[in-house]
């Protein structure tokens, strides 16, 4: 009850096959580890991490089965502790600049 | 009761239950104090949360003046005086304002229109007129300042006489001055608990496919003490820069300015809308885009 995380940035990296980086801050009152990472429901491999109070990290994850991103389109992100707090919010793929 | 304290036996049995008694009421009541106060701190420390919600906005700061301008012309039919004023940067200027006193003497059927060129050099109509008479005020401001500054930084306001009398009127300017208002950003904290920010996030909302700049962060606890401070119910404004500075980390370096406030040090990139979202220490964020194209 005392773990508290904000998701406090998620980057769809293009051109990368899917990946992602989710940045996380540890505002609660101990320290937290994330166990499992689910996007839409479906478990991704995800190498747990502490994250001390008070601390922001950051995790890549290969989330699209190796597809690219498709801008527009929106995910569920849920990120699970070992104590079994979950943090889920839901993101949506930007645009890519014609450039880019 | 003498024959119980002869039974030695009774009597530690007895004892003994009741020291197990209180050890046992001294742990429940230890485990229910610590849960008690482990309740207390989340719920402070969710009050603190809710107490102290944020919001992030991009605010113009009314401080530059570029360049006043005080002259007095003869002006022909249908003749024309530009003025150029050099604003410097072009992506950090949140609004363009535009204020003349003057006034002409000639033909009271003459108009003056004041222009001014959009950023292909074609004249456009800013509705402000110079009267025949006494010395007035004009005042106006531009929301959309790219679409007045050329790729030089420039601003070119046009007087122009549009009247049909063939005189040469009079042109005095007492001052002309373009005020090209520095864009910033303004943390206001909602609630009345104290906030502390945490970091702030500068995201490209229109993301290049290889780029390493699209998601930056700038840690505000490299600032000094209290200067990531937003009391309860205040606001503190951070300042942007004309150049990306990096921290030793990748991170965009946050320098403090003796007024108190806060620079960024970062350029946003022309032709770009970019999302600034803020973070503190206690979870709370807030975010807002601006369109720097």
């Amino acid at each position: 009850m005392m773990e508290l995380v904000s998701i406090e940035d998620v980057w769809f990296r293009f051109n990368t096959g899917g990946n992602v980086t989710v940045w996380l801050y540890n505002y609660g009152k101990v320290d937290v580890t994330v166990s499992a990472f689910y996007v839409n429901g479906v478990s991704v491999n995800f190498n747990s991490m502490t994250i001390p109070v008070g601390e922001h990290m950051s995790a890549t994850v290969q989330v699209n089965n190796g597809n690219e991103w498709i801008p527009g389109t929106t995910y569920d992100f849920k990120f699970v502790t070992q104590r079994g707090s979950v943090f889920e919010s839901d993101y949506t793929v930007p645009s890519v600049s014609p450039s880019g | 009761m003498k024959k119980l304290l002869r039974n030695r036996s009774a009597t530690a049995e007895i004892v003994g239950t009741v020291l197990f008694l209180v050890i046992l009421f001294f742990f429940f009541s230890n485990v229910f104090l610590w849960y008690n106060q482990a309740s207390r701190e989340m719920n402070q420390e969710l009050a603190d949360k809710a107490n102290s919600a944020l919001s992030i906005e991009t605010v113009a700061l009314p401080n530059t003046t570029v360049d006043p301008v005080s002259t007095s012309l003869s002006m022909g039919q249908g003749g024309n005086y530009s003025f150029q004023f050099d604003t410097g940067n072009e992506t950090l200027i949140a609004d363009l304002r535009l204020c003349i006193y003057a006034n002409f003497i000639g033909s009271s059927n003459d108009s003056i229109f004041v222009q001014i060129l959009d950023c292909n050099h074609i004249p456009v109509d800013t509705g402000l007129r110079i009267l025949n008479g006494p010395l007035t005020w004009s005042n106006l401001t531009l929301s959309s300042p790219s679409s007045y500054i050329d790729s030089n930084g420039i601003v070119t306001i046009t007087i122009v006489d549009a009247g049909s009398q063939s005189d040469s009127p009079t042109l005095n300017i007492s001052y002309m001055a373009v005020y090209a208002d520095t864009l910033a950003l303004e943390v206001t904290n909602l609630g009345g608990t104290d906030a502390t920010l945490s970091r702030i996030w500068i995201v490209n909302a229109t993301q290049t496919a290889d780029g390493q700049t699209d998601h930056m962060y700038a840690d505000m606890s490299s600032t000094a003490p209290g200067d990531a401070l937003v009391v309860g119910g205040s606001t503190r404004t951070i300042m942007l820069s004309d150049q990306t500075i990096l921290a030793g980390d990748g991170s965009i370096l946050v320098t403090d300015v003796p007024a108190g406030n806060l620079i960024l040090n970062y350029a946003p990139p022309a032709g770009q809308a970019v999302t600034f979202r803020v973070l503190s220490t206690l979870g709370n964020t807030a975010a807002c885009t601006y369109d720097f194209s």
